[in-house]
């Protein structure tokens, strides 16, 4: 993630890339099933995290795919095929938030999601739990809890290890605006689970 | 910096470089298990940096990938192909026996109904006329719900 990497991923397309898109654009056998493949895990990182639902992320995913292989030909490989996969997942996620009226940077209105009062709420025992897991178990919910364009980049940038430059590619949102998302992503899961997580080891 | 308020993706101002570096930090020592700093911020923002490492539980079946190579398999997709022209073929060919007919009532309109009163005799035209336009009610109500049925995402449990 460091500006060493971003340089690398602002080149473009690698052979190996180049050699797929070739392939998939002239119905090699197996060549999509490869580019699914190889992708999906990445597709799925985006869909699931705007959406939550893994019934409709699953839609999703198949939708993006079946318009990644119809809109091959645009791909011009001035970025990783991996940024162009992911802008399309994103592009198809967030037009299903925008259909189904969920805004994309404020927290979930819906049940499913705990609020950060829910999260640290009497009904948790800590001292009884053992630390490590519930404390991650905790982490989840608030991560869970966090608007989807905030827990997205999130995953985009720690699970995914994308640079900011390229998030910012994928999304459409300023690289100065993605980092202060991070910072504040980060550090309002900090607080939201400081009296929960202390310190220990 | 009214602009900035209206756009919910930009957040509010509040960023402290700083923070940003140990979390930063903290992100890097995360995945090596390296700690250079025993702060209590080091420590648990290095515990955030590795739940958000962690890969969802769930995931896309097994069969995904060839699943929907299937899907896009050449063969498949022109036969999807022949089959949508072989729709739009049907649909003009409607289209145009329906503007036949339009024309014909035009020409020989008069006569048509002057016959079909002849033979209905009194009000039979009037009802005739009456169950027609229920009967186009209904098929277009339900085409209504069909169209807003199909535009309607699949809502899951």
């Amino acid at each position: 993630m460091d500006a060493g990497e971003a340089e690398q991923q602002a080149q473009g397309a690698s052979r190996d890339e180049r050699a797929l898109v070739a392939a998939v654009l002239a119905d090699a056998p197996g060549a999509f099933e490869r580019l699914v493949r190889d992708y999906q895990g990445l597709c799925w990182h985006v869909v699931l995290r705007m959406v939550r639902h893994p019934e409709d992320a699953r839609e999703l995913c198949q939708e993006a795919f079946l318009r990644v292989h119809q809109c091959l030909h645009q791909y011009r490989f001035d970025a990783p095929l991996k940024s162009w996969i992911a802008q399309v997942a994103y592009s198809v996620a967030r037009r299903h938030l925008e259909r189904r009226r969920i805004p994309l940077a404020e927290p979930s209105a819906d049940g499913d999601a705990l609020s950060p009062a829910e999260l640290v709420g009497d009904g948790f025992d800590l001292e009884a739990a053992t630390a490590d897991a519930e404390a991650a178990r905790l982490l989840h919910a608030a991560i869970d809890a966090l608007p989807p364009l905030q827990r997205t980049l999130l995953t985009l940038y720690h699970l995914d290890e994308l640079s900011i430059p390229e998030i910012s590619r994928i999304t459409g949102i300023a690289a100065g605006t993605i980092k202060s998302h991070l910072f504040r992503s980060r550090r309002q899961l900090r607080e939201m689970l400081e009296p929960k997580i202390g310190v220990a080891a | 910096m009214n602009h900035r308020r209206q756009d919910p993706t930009i957040p509010e101002d509040g960023f402290d470089e700083r923070e940003w570096r140990l979390q930063e930090r903290a992100c890097r020592e995360a995945p090596a298990g390296l700690a250079s700093d025993d702060s209590v911020d080091a420590i648990q923002y290095r515990r955030i940096a590795e739940a958000l490492r962690r890969p969802p539980t769930d995931g896309l079946p097994p069969e995904f990938a060839a699943d929907l190579a299937r899907r896009v398999a050449p063969g498949v997709l022109d036969a999807v192909s022949k089959w949508r022209f072989e729709r739009i073929l049907l649909r003009a060919l409607v289209a145009a026996f329906a503007l036949g007919a339009l024309g014909v009532l035009g020409v020989y309109g008069t006569t048509l109904v002057a016959m079909a009163r002849a033979a209905a005799g009194g009000n039979g035209l009037s009802w005739a006329v009456a169950v027609a336009a229920c009967a186009g009610l209904s098929w277009a109500f339900d085409r209504l719900l069909r169209s807003i049925g199909r535009r309607q995402p699949l809502r899951h449990a």
